[in-house]
């Protein structure tokens, strides 16, 4: 809401479609991502990508490539930059509401799970942040 | 609200909802399948600070766990949200997103140039076309737009010049001035 020229309008409008992360090296998830983010990274937005949107429930895409393959994403032409895109997520957000009473308090916590290593191991999903009453 | 209460109450929640999140990379997270739901429409519950059922993204129906209908991924359970879990003298209520699927702010800078390259590929794909029928023209392009000059066929190379922006679909020359007022072009032909 700091930003120039920024409404609360904008921002409830903008809300469900970005995250501030405290990385700069977070790709977007193909497969959790909403309709307008999706539409956003490929040339083929409308019918297409409806199909795509029904049928990631129940086949999610494997890896990027796939996603190529299934006309989701372009294919790279000359020397494009990559999308930074993903078929993993490392970064949730719980939203917990307790309500006493009258009394109702929404705590918000950012949850970072790690990559697993190369083995296949895997590393227990952390708290990374918390803040109370807003995102 | 007694403080200890609030943070017990937060804590099993976390534990709840954070615990079956499934280890990386092997099953991955993914959205759920479409859930039968008895009632689809009380489903549709817009989000709010203090609501409880919530509908994350359409055709997820997030109540169905109360209903005994159990949303799953690839078939397990995961991070199904909680839904008025009583706890001490009060309930709790929960649920998780992927933060992934939206855009990181702090990430636009390794972003947009691609979105970018997109819009503009989809230009330069039909460039002639646009040009036959009245794409928006610079001051001074109507040589160029007209011909065949590789200038403006260039699928597969970086745009060089900002002004290029003009011609891609649904860049307005309104937004071409507010950028030059603002210095951000330079000579006009500033490199991208």
């Amino acid at each position: 809401m700091a930003v120039k020229g920024m409404t609360g309008e904008l921002y409830e409008a903008l809300r469900p479609y970005v995250a501030a992360l405290p990385t700069t090296s977070s790709p977007i998830n193909l497969n959790t991502t909403p309709a307008p983010v999706l539409a956003s990274l490929s040339e083929q937005a409308g019918g297409n990508l409806s199909g795509f949107m029904d049928e990631r429930l129940h086949d999610p895409l494997q890896n990027t490539q796939d996603a190529v393959t299934r006309g989701v994403l372009p294919k790279a032409v000359g020397n494009a930059p990559p999308l930074p895109v993903d078929v993993h997520t490392a970064y949730f957000q719980l939203q917990a509401t307790v309500t006493v009473g009258d009394a109702q308090m929404t705590l918000y916590s950012t949850i970072y799970r790690p990559p697993g290593n190369a083995a296949g191991g895997a590393s227990s999903p952390r708290v990374i942040s918390m803040s109370t009453g807003t995102e | 609200m007694r403080r200890a209460d609030l943070q017990q109450g937060v804590a099993l929640l976390t534990a709840l909802l954070s615990s079956p999140l499934p280890p990386s990379p092997q099953p991955r997270w993914h959205p759920p399948p479409p859930s039968p739901c008895a009632a689809p429409h009380s489903c549709r519950i817009p989000n709010k600070p203090t609501g409880t059922a919530q509908v994350s993204s359409p055709g997820r129906c997030h109540c169905c766990r109360a209903a005994g209908q159990p949303a799953r991924f690839a078939g397990r359970r995961l991070a199904q949200p909680v839904i008025g879990l009583p706890v001490d003298r009060g309930t709790l209520s929960g649920r998780i997103e992927d933060l992934q699927g939206r855009f990181n702010l702090n990430n636009l800078g390794r972003l947009i140039p691609s979105l970018i390259w997109i819009s503009s590929s989809d230009w330069w794909s039909s460039c002639r076309d646009r040009s036959r029928h009245g794409a928006q023209h610079r001051a001074g392009d109507s040589g160029l737009a007209g011909s065949d000059s590789d200038i403006y066929s260039g699928g597969g190379r970086r745009m060089r010049f900002i002004w290029r922006l003009i011609r891609v679909p649904g860049f307005q020359p309104v937004v071409h001035q507010h950028q030059r007022a603002d210095g951000g072009e330079g000579d006009d032909r500033g490199a991208l």
